[in-house]
């Protein structure tokens, strides 16, 4: 059997408590939330805390309520809670349906969103049993000195791997983090960064405790898209977020795009604005964004998938969530 | 008018099941139970120069360490208990047992190993080459009678191959009926095409768990099999003891797909390991180890020529199939698939060659249609390309090739014992009401193409000359004792309900013993080939046909007369013209005790096979026995033989494959089991479904190393992949070779749903042929896109 490093499992009532805990510890400790993530990570050796600090008991990081004008949903809500719940589907129907696409419905339950914002970079040679990885002489990532993807450069490729996070960067969400030194927030597409090793501007010690998504975007139209080989369980080998302001009469104020499981981090579709805001979506606008996103995308082996295919479907994916957007 | 057969009823073991009673290998606990982990080759073919052990043996909770020089060594190519010569990443080298598994895992970790790593090679062709890289230090191609050889073709062999096309050097099997020649003469349409199937993990859901404790001389093991008689030689012979001192409990097997049929190397280790420290072992085989070495579906690089006449018939067909054999020589795949090519098309002519050549890959063996579950994916869509070209209906042309009861099979032209193919056609046809849906295949709305096609495959699916074993006690009830097994489609049991049935029982009073050969069980063929439905069907006729004579012999001696004079109802046995005379069976089972003698097991056929005389020994005096070797003759082969209808929708943008509906008719003789039948129907498209668009085995070319090493990577379809509602027929006529008509079916109802699918994918694609599978996503989008394919036409392991 694959087995859990030996490790302590705390679980601690209130974030103090566990920011406590983490500052006691140190290096040697770890949040866990859902654990499905975390925990077939610490089976593959990839990471092995002594100490697991548990988030689930944790009431203020549950909740989805609205709050000083925005939809406050707390980490430790499940992606299961969160694609069901009333309000998110209402006013967020791309997070719902993001959510309700993680996986299947055990990991839906069990997973977080909080979790899936900081889910690991995944790749080929990563995700795998010490064992296997070893049999390669281990990966930049973890352990080795070589990208097997590049085999060159001592830049990490794994793929931000996450359904929720594109969606969430197109309405603008906030995420806020607390620490053992107190609490900051910061705009979620600042959260993450290119980086495959560790790809997100979270430090060990903090926890990811709420996503707000202001109650403006509610107003904005929506859509979301995911790529992948079976409809059921696989992590996404393309996820495509859109969100507009389109006024009454066609004309598209505003628009952001963004897609994921390409790279380290999920990518903001640039070079929409100038050619969307002020003019209509029509398949002639569609076809020329979802060019230009094209253009922008060149995902890489990190996956066991061929490449170009992948690099093939972004305008295919990105026009379809763009004509969801027309007629949303 | 049979009362059980043909009726859907519970099995005995679904109970257990459902409320989680059921135990399986590694459910099993004993007092002073040691774990076992195992310590396997990093690398594809490697030598081990040196063990230090010193390290792992002082960690406390440590008890011993088993290395390949304490286990019998395999012969040829043959899997190794454990092995100094690792032959593919994961093959295990040596065992440690501790007193828990982390210790053990931990003590694995603190063993150094020294290894010289050896060439190696995981794509045939390459190691077919001049100078290229052997698998084995001896060679590279399993040759019959001649063990490991190396085995090259020449550079012109390769050099005579067009471009893409698959060279065809000396092969090691072949054979051949009929005018070749004349009939490619006269074919006014021919094809010449190169394939590969790519091979694919069994990734059962059981892994390979094994407890073994020894007592009183006798190794006890708990395993997971498919089979439960027929593993015992050949565990026996792991563990280097004969036959009688195994006790081998397998009650319930968490999936096999063909790789649990037969005893498997490491199910011994855990007997080595308890014979040496005196303590059970309990060796559980983690998901990803399962990987390694549970065993793979070989793949084939072939090529295939077919003559067709203008009416459809297929006059000559020319076969070429390279296996990839995997570090054991791989199964008996290509042949399998060259015999089912001869039956399934019946061609009046046609040529077979084959080589087998090893990889440094894992082992491979038999998986539901090994070989013709393959051939299938490969041919199916040729034929739709033929009858697109020739102008023929697509069901049409399977009809005009279809196999008769007298058809026959294979190089030695056997004959079957039934063949309703045409039948089965005829009724999914009906069913799916294929000209209605044809005519609105290859519709396109937008993106989506709308596709409607239908795919065949055949499987030998019984066999005889195994034993039936039955009793009746003196408290009436009667014991149908099963060797065959539980692989999960509940066979056993319903193939044990003929005994009931020819005595005439309320199945109430039946009980199946099996499961645990301490409870006397017949030797039985194992749970494989699709064969329990045909051989066990026979085999529990026997023994109950045995019964009932006995049963009217002792009537005759009780009552006077002759044993002819007598009947059987309601659980006893009545003097035809005088009904008063009765004896219930509990009463005769009292009186076959008293009597002694074949009544009550002290004397046995002399033709019946040692393992059941000695089931019986154990069960003298216990009632009245029933035992008999089926010696019903068998002419020929038992087809299996069973058709899919499928309707799909392609999004030519995406490549994705949406199935929208799919019935499965399968010719299995008489319907013994409907509920059963409907479950192998529908499972079974499922795994075919898998195996043509999502599931294969991959290597780093480089470095040998496995990619497809769990359920993500090897992507089984998901429960959103498949239609929640699937269709099912049977033809339901009887085989006249079975007292009950019953044939075997598990097998070709995944080879047609894959041959299905693969031909639907074609014919939305304006009948292209991928020459390849799985055919993935990726390769859909470049075939509709004219883009060229990722991978080149020969090329293995590919994403």
């Amino acid at each position: 059997m694959l087995r859990l490093p030996p490790f302590s499992y705390h679980k601690p009532s209130s974030v103090a408590e566990a920011t406590g805990l983490m500052d006691q510890y140190a290096e040697e400790a770890m949040y866990v939330a859902g654990g499905t993530d975390l925990i077939p990570n610490m089976k593959h050796r990839l990471f092995e805390p002594t100490h697991l600090i548990a988030l689930k008991s944790v009431t203020e990081l549950s909740g989805i309520r609205e709050e000083n004008g925005d939809l406050r949903i707390g980490s430790a809500e499940t992606l299961a809670e969160v694609a069901g719940h009333p309000e998110v589907q209402k006013l967020f129907p791309a997070l719902a349906d993001a959510a309700g696409h993680v996986a299947g419905p055990q990991l839906r339950n069990a997973g977080t969103i909080g979790g899936n914002l900081c889910l690991d970079t995944r790749c080929t040679y990563y995700n795998q049993t010490s064992f296997w990885r070893g049999a390669l002489g281990y990966c930049l990532k973890k352990d080795g000195t070589v990208c097997h993807v590049t085999n060159v450069g001592k830049k990490c490729v794994a793929a931000h791997s996450a359904d929720t996070p594109p969606v969430l960067m197109t309405l603008g969400a906030m995420v806020t983090l607390a620490g053992p030194d107190g609490e900051r927030r910061l705009p979620i597409e600042e959260f993450f960064i290119t980086d495959g090793i560790y790809n997100t501007r979270r430090t060990p010690v903090e926890i990811v405790t709420e996503i707000r998504i202001p109650l403006g975007a509610a107003s904005r139209r929506q859509a979301y898209a995911k790529l992948r080989q079976r409809k059921s369980i696989d992590f996404p080998l393309l996820t495509v977020a859109v969100s507009a302001d389109i006024e009454g009469n066609g004309t598209v104020q505003s628009i952001n795009g963004v897609v994921t499981a390409l790279g380290a981090r999920p990518r903001a579709l640039s070079g929409w604005d100038d050619l969307a805001v002020g003019g209509t979506l029509d398949a002639d606008m569609i076809d020329e964004l979802a060019e230009r996103a094209h253009e922008q995308c060149h995902p890489l082996e990190n996956l066991i998938v061929d490449a170009d295919w992948r690099r093939a479907m972004v305008p295919v994916y990105v026009r379809r969530v763009l004509e969801k957007l027309r007629i949303t | 008018m049979p009362e059980l057969l043909g009726k859907d009823f519970t099995p005995p073991d679904i109970r257990g099941k459902v409320t989680g009673a059921a135990k399986y290998a590694e459910d099993f606990r004993m007092d002073g139970l040691l774990y076992c982990r195992l310590l396997t080759s990093p690398m594809p073919h490697a030598r081990v120069l040196n063990i230090d052990l010193s390290k792992a043996l002082g960690m406390e909770g440590v008890v011993d360490i088993l290395t390949a020089d304490e286990v019998p060594e395999q012969p040829g190519a043959a899997t190794n208990i454990l092995t100094n010569e690792p032959h593919f990443v994961g093959e295990p080298i040596l065992a440690v047992a501790a007193v828990d598994e982390t210790i053990a895992q931990n003590a694995i970790e603190a063993i150094k190993l020294d290894f010289e790593p050896l060439p190696f090679c995981v794509d045939p062709l390459e190691s077919l080459r001049p100078g290229g890289p052997n698998a084995y230090l001896e060679g590279n191609a399993v040759v019959p009678r001649q063990g490991v050889q190396e085995f090259k073709w020449t550079a012109e062999d390769f050099e005579a191959a067009g471009e893409g096309e698959l060279p065809m050097g000396e092969p090691t099997a072949e054979w051949s009926y009929g005018d070749l020649e004349a009939g490619f003469s006269e074919a006014v349409f021919t094809l010449d095409e190169t394939f590969v199937t790519a091979s694919n993990s069994h990734h059962s859901m059981e892994p390979r768990t094994a407890l073994a404790y020894w007592e009183n001389g006798k190794c006890h093991v708990r395993g997971s099999t498919q089979s439960q008689s027929f593993v015992v030689p050949g565990l026996a012979n792991y563990i280097g003891i004969e036959p009688e001192n195994v006790v081998y409990v397998a009650e319930y097997c968490g999936g096999g797909f063909g790789s649990k049929g037969s005893a498997y190397p490491t199910m011994a280790i855990p007997a080595h390991m308890s014979r040496k420290t005196g303590r059970p072992v309990l060796m559980r085989i983690s998901r990803a180890e399962e990987y390694f070495l549970g065993s793979a579906r070989p793949g084939f690089q072939g090529r295939i020529k077919m003559g067709f006449r203008e009416d459809g018939r297929i006059s000559a067909v020319d076969l070429y199939i390279v296996q990839e054999s995997g570090s054991n020589g791989g199964g008996g795949d290509m042949g399998a698939a060259a015999s089912s090519v001869s039956i399934v098309y019946t061609p009046l002519a046609m040529r077979y060659r084959g080589i087998s050549v090893l990889t440094n890959t894992p082992p491979r063996g038999a998986q539901r249609g090994p070989g013709q579950n393959q051939i299938a994916m490969a041919v199916e869509p040729l034929l739709d390309k033929a009858a697109r070209q020739l102008g023929i209906d697509l069901v049409a042309i399977r009809r005009i090739n279809a196999p008769t009861n007298d058809s026959r099979y294979g190089a030695n032209r056997q004959p079957v014992t039934s063949a309703h193919l045409r039948d089965a056609l005829d009724i999914g046809a009906e069913q799916f009401a294929w000209q209605e849906r044809r005519a609105r295949s290859g519709q396109r709305d937008g993106s989506k193409i709308r596709a409607v096609a239908v795919g065949q495959a055949f499987h030998s699916a019984g066999s005889s000359g195994y034993d039936g074993l039955v009793r009746i006690t003196p408290d009436g009830i009667l014991h149908i004792h099963s060797g065959v097994g539980n692989l999960g489609t509940y066979s056993y049991a319903s193939t044990s309900r003929v005994a009931a049935e020819v005595l005439k029982y309320d199945w109430d009073n039946c009980e199946i013993a099996r499961g645990d050969s301490s409870l006397g069980l017949p030797w039985n063929l194992g749970q494989f080939g699709s064969n329990t439905s045909f051989t066990m069907t026979r085999t529990n006729y026997a023994a109950a046909m045995d019964t009932l004579s006995k049963l009217k012999e002792i009537a005759a001696m009780e009552f006077g007369g002759s044993a002819e004079d007598y009947d059987i109802s309601g659980e006893s046995v009545f003097n035809r013209s005088n009904p008063s005379r009765r004896m219930s069976y509990a009463r005769a089972a009292q009186r076959a005790i008293e009597l002694g003698g074949a009544y009550s097991g002290h004397t046995v056929p002399d033709d019946i096979n040692p393992m059941t005389a000695r089931a019986v020994a154990g069960l003298v005096d216990t009632g009245l026995i029933g035992v008999a070797r089926d010696n019903m003759g068998q002419r020929g082969m038992v087809p299996a033989l069973a058709v899919g209808f499928i309707e799909i929708e392609l999004d030519v943008e995406t490549g994705k494959v949406e199935i929208l509906d799919y019935l499965g008719v399968a010719d299995c003789g008489t319907v013994n089991h409907p509920q059963g039948l409907a479950t192998q129907i529908k499972g079974g498209a499922v795994m075919g479904f898998g195996m043509a668009c999502t599931e294969r085995l991959i290597y780093d070319n480089v470095w040998g190393l496995p990619g497809s090493v769990g359920f993500y990577q090897a992507k089984p379809p998901s429960y959103l992949d498949v239609p929640s509602e699937m269709g099912w027929a049977a033809v339901n006529i009887a085989d006249p070779q079975n007292p009950v008509g019953s044939k075997g079916i598990g097998e070709p109802v995944m080879g047609c749903s894959a041959a299905a699918l693969l031909c639907a994918i074609s014919e939305a694609l304006g009948g292209h042929y991928f020459n390849r599978t799985p055919v993935v996503i990726d390769m859909i989008v470049n075939a509709h896109s004219g883009q060229p394919q990722s991978h080149t036409p020969l090329q293995v392991n590919t994403q």
